[in-house]
């Protein structure tokens, strides 16, 4: 009996190892061949040339993984997804992936090279690792499919060359499908709101100088503008990265967009540049720094969290927010919040530095080398980027979710609104019919269509003024070539890291920013490899169209 | 009489072989359940430990997918040569080198306190509890500690802050977590309260296998309590204390990373830096996996020279070592 036992809890043990090793390679085999057939190019084509529905008829599956979305119950069960099931006879099988761990699984998953899915979808994937991913066979080519299978997505990119340029790399592939915005709304991205009754209270008037600013700042701090005796209000509340682009402009910084948001474009020598290492940088570093010394800066501003920013936003603790929609504040709170429409002025610049280019994003639609029928896959995606198909996606179903109403403009049906007020959240609600959660979507986004929360009245308001103050040249992401992959994943994260943390310090008055200090900062990044990097992205840009 | 003797050598040497074989087939016959109880250990070690090494390869390789392990180009020590060239280098060494050397100056003397300590304790229960109570911290996940930590020294909300100012040590709130000198003071001594009680442990039965008897001749030559803890307790831990410096001494170069990682911020970068988060950030980030491999190897050769170092000294200087 003793014998039995051992031998019975050693092959217990020695199976228990052996099934760690296993489990993967049979969860990779139910995975990838999730009853793909392998009929290549012989698809069922009903509407030639790559439109019509439905685009297959013997119930082809496609394996997508994607980024979820903490709002989403589960992506089948999303009615949007379920009504383009039908549409097009493509069965999509969803692997979804936490939000917060995505990038890290997928760059595992990918690194694995087997059990591929065979669509990555939402991933917000940077164009450089998607190159080098490209490059070891790791994806499909896109690009010879895009002729026949995707006529909307290549009628937008006659329609905006930088859109074009900033699909294809210098190679000529196409390992991406990005997302495309129309409309002030998107092109003008962060936006700037006061708590307009503190202003009237206080007596000031919107800022349009640092001055101003800081002014208005200390009123808040200093005045008790919500009344209840103590002076518990916050100047700045949001986090150091948004009161930045909220001052970019005023020292000239950031005067190409901050899409590509570390390098901008020296006014007086007209070269490429770091947007922080020049001295407008430090002109503007020394004015936070003061700002933060005079306690106008939460002093935990570098333990910020969206969460406690909104707790703030809402029990009346600060006044000024800055982001490119206005969600965070509570329904029954927004009226007491009006939109900035001006600049604020520095010395010598006067422009918004938040705007990015038509081309909002690449890498958020990608296919695997382990898809074995890329044609329909590029199908399914293409009709997003036509303008029903931006319709599906973003607000749902016609007649059930959105309607046109009797003016002629578009708007969410009663019942979708009452359901809005069962849901627990707007992301909650939106996710039960529309597939548009928290962007990186492979889909025109227009803001004469669609009523996400960037299209509300306050950020449609300052966007609308604003869109004439932004940059007249506003670069979009970028492709680069091997070697300067190679160079720039080698240097540049060390670089900003550097950056950043000097930054940090200064701000926080931990360093003096004197000029010998600030010599040794610009050194510094020389020595880790700044020329280097600045020239890889110069050339990139020139390749785009860009003129230095 | 030369030939005569490498004929007795010779047969020595076969007898020896021969004995051996036959007391490993009796041994085997005798316990063979034993046997069959080492194979899980053996095939775990062969699994996880030896096959993975196989994968070091690519740290003189230029790893692409497609190509894969065995594939890919040979390209030498080019990964070395860059990241000893790199501005990282030197900090990243520095920063890994002084939080690691911290942690067992100041850890490891912390257990055997504790287990002195919890050994001095008169009533089993009050032993019993204050052991407990030491080594609970130890089953809290990192990601607890760090929280409760940011906590606690938060300049607004944090007791500690609280408390330094209503005692009057400090005039207005110290931002602990922003500061790069308060780094590595909050590792360590945060280190201490989480383990310190475990570690304590493994002095705690070293200590329960001194012979009591000792301690009572001890008593009745008139030696106080003090003088039994300098010349029975003390030399009774010397051996344990030996060995576990010496294992401890070949992870001198692997800081944790999971605690590293999560006290990282903008503001101590620089000081917070170390080997495994900057193999993090290259491998699973970044996406640069020989390189990454290059600089993992390079800790872990360090890690072995160490311990082949400290083990040497400890043998010359005392009896004790680990072979």
């Amino acid at each position: 009996m003793k014998k039995f036992s051992a031998i019975l809890l050693c092959a217990c043990l020695a199976l228990s190892a052996a099934g760690c090793g296993n489990t993967k390679s049979d969860s990779g085999a139910s995975g990838s061949n999730a009853g793909t057939p392998a009929n290549g190019s012989s698809i069922d084509v009903p509407g030639e040339g790559g439109s019509g529905f439905p685009i297959v008829t013997d119930g082809t599956s496609l394996t997508i993984m994607v980024r979820d979305i903490p709002a989403v119950e589960a992506w089948e069960k999303c009615t949007a997804i379920q009504h383009y099931e039908e549409m097009t006879g493509v069965n999509i099988e969803w692997i979804e992936i936490p939000y917060d761990s995505f990038s890290t699984t997928l760059t595992q998953v990918m690194a694995s090279g087997d059990d591929l899915p065979d669509i990555i979808m939402k991933s917000g994937t940077s164009a450089v690792k998607l190159n080098q991913w490209g490059r070891d066979g790791l994806l499909i080519d896109i690009a010879p499919y895009i002729d026949r299978y995707m006529p909307n997505l290549k009628a937008l990119m006659e329609k905006y060359p930088e859109v074009k340029r900033g699909v294809y790399n210098p190679d000529g592939q196409v390992f991406s499908l990005p997302e495309i915005v129309e409309g002030a709304s998107y092109i003008v991205n962060k936006k700037a709101y006061w708590r307009k009754d503190w202003l009237e209270k206080l007596g000031k008037k919107m800022p349009t100088t640092l001055d101003e600013f800081e002014d208005v700042l200390r009123a808040i701090k200093t005045g008790d503008p919500n009344g209840n005796g103590q002076k518990d209000e916050i100047g700045v509340s949001i986090s150091m990265d948004d009161l930045m682009c909220y001052l970019y402009g005023a020292f000239g910084l950031q005067n190409r967009g901050n899409q590509l948001g570390q390098y901008d474009v020296d006014p007086k020598t007209g070269d490429i540049r770091f947007v922080r290492a020049n001295d407008s940088y430090r002109e503007m570093l020394t004015y936070i720094a003061k700002l933060y010394k005079e306690g106008l800066v939460d002093q935990e501003v570098y333990d910020y969290t969206a969460s406690r920013l909104a707790s703030r936003l809402n029990n009346d603790q600060t006044g000024f927010y800055v982001h490119t929609a206005f969600d965070s504040v509570a329904d029954e709170n927004k009226s007491k919040w009006e939109a900035q429409t001006n600049t604020i002025k520095g010395a010598e610049f006067d422009f918004w530095a938040n705007a990015r280019n038509n081309l909002h994003s690449v890498g958020n639609f990608f296919i695997t080398s382990a898809c074995k029928n890329p044609e329909i896959a590029l199908r399914w995606v293409d009709y997003f980027y036509s303008t029903e198909g931006s319709m599906l996606y973003h607000n749902g179903i016609e007649g059930v979710d959105w309607e046109v109403k009797a003016d002629g403009s578009y708007g969410y049906t009663d019942d979708c609104l009452k359901r809005r007020e069962d849901a627990s959240s707007a992301d909650e609600w939106k996710a039960q019919f529309s597939m548009w959660g928290w962007g990186m979507n492979p889909a025109l986004m227009s803001a004469d269509l669609e009523w996400v929360s960037e299209c509300e009245e306050l950020p449609t308001q300052a966007a609308e003024a604003l869109i004439d103050k932004i940059p007249e040249v506003v670069w979009a992401p970028i492709q680069f070539t091997e070697e300067e992959n190679d160079i720039i994943s080698e240097y540049e994260g060390d670089i900003k890291k550097y950056m950043t943390t000097m930054s940090t310090k200064v701000i926080l008055g931990q360093i003096e920013l004197t000029d010998d200090a600030w010599n040794q900062y610009i050194k510094t990044i020389n020595d880790m490899g700044g020329a280097k990097v600045l020239e890889c992205y110069k050339q990139a840009l020139i390749r785009a169209g860009y003129d230095f | 009489m030369a030939a005569k003797k490498k004929e007795t050598k010779e047969k020595a040497k076969q007898l020896v072989n021969y004995s051996f074989k036959r007391a490993l087939t009796r041994s085997f016959k005798k316990y063979w359940q034993l046997y069959l109880l080492l194979i899980p250990v053996i095939a775990y070690y062969i699994l996880f430990k030896y096959m993975p090494m196989l994968g070091i390869q690519i740290a003189f390789k230029k790893y692409n997918m497609r190509d894969g392990i065995w594939g890919s180009q040979w390209i030498g020590f080019k990964h070395f040569i860059k990241f000893f060239k790199s501005y990282n280098f030197k900090t990243t060494l520095i920063n890994t080198a002084r939080i690691s050397f911290s942690a067992l100056i100041f850890g490891f003397p912390a257990s055997v306190l504790i287990a002195i300590l919890i050994n001095e304790l008169r009533h089993n229960w009050s032993k019993k509890l204050v052991q407990t109570l030491t080594y609970a911290p130890h089953f809290l996940s990192v990601v607890v500690v760090v929280g409760l930590m940011t906590t606690m020294l938060s300049p607004s909300t944090g007791i500690i802050n609280q408390l330094l100012l209503r005692f009057g040590i400090l005039n207005e709130p110290y931002y602990f977590t922003m500061h790069e000198g308060s780094f590595t003071p909050m590792y360590v001594l945060s280190g201490i309260w989480q383990n310190g009680g475990w570690g304590a442990i493994i002095y705690i039965s070293a200590l329960s296998g001194i012979d009591q008897e000792q301690y009572e001749a001890a008593r009745v030559d008139g030696a106080s309590r003090f003088q039994q803890l300098r010349y029975i307790t003390i030399p009774g831990l010397v051996p344990t204390i030996i060995t576990m410096l010496i294992i401890n001494s070949g992870h001198i170069l692997s800081v944790g990373y999971e605690k590293v990682f999560l006290m990282q911020n903008n503001a101590n970068l620089m000081v917070s830096e170390v080997i495994s988060t900057y193999v993090y950030r290259q491998g699973i980030e970044s996406g640069n996996y020989s390189y990454s491999a290059a600089v993992g190897l390079f800790n872990s050769a360090i890690n072995f020279a160490m311990l082949v170092i400290v083990n040497k000294i400890c043998k010359s200087t005392t009896e004790n070592s680990l072979w």
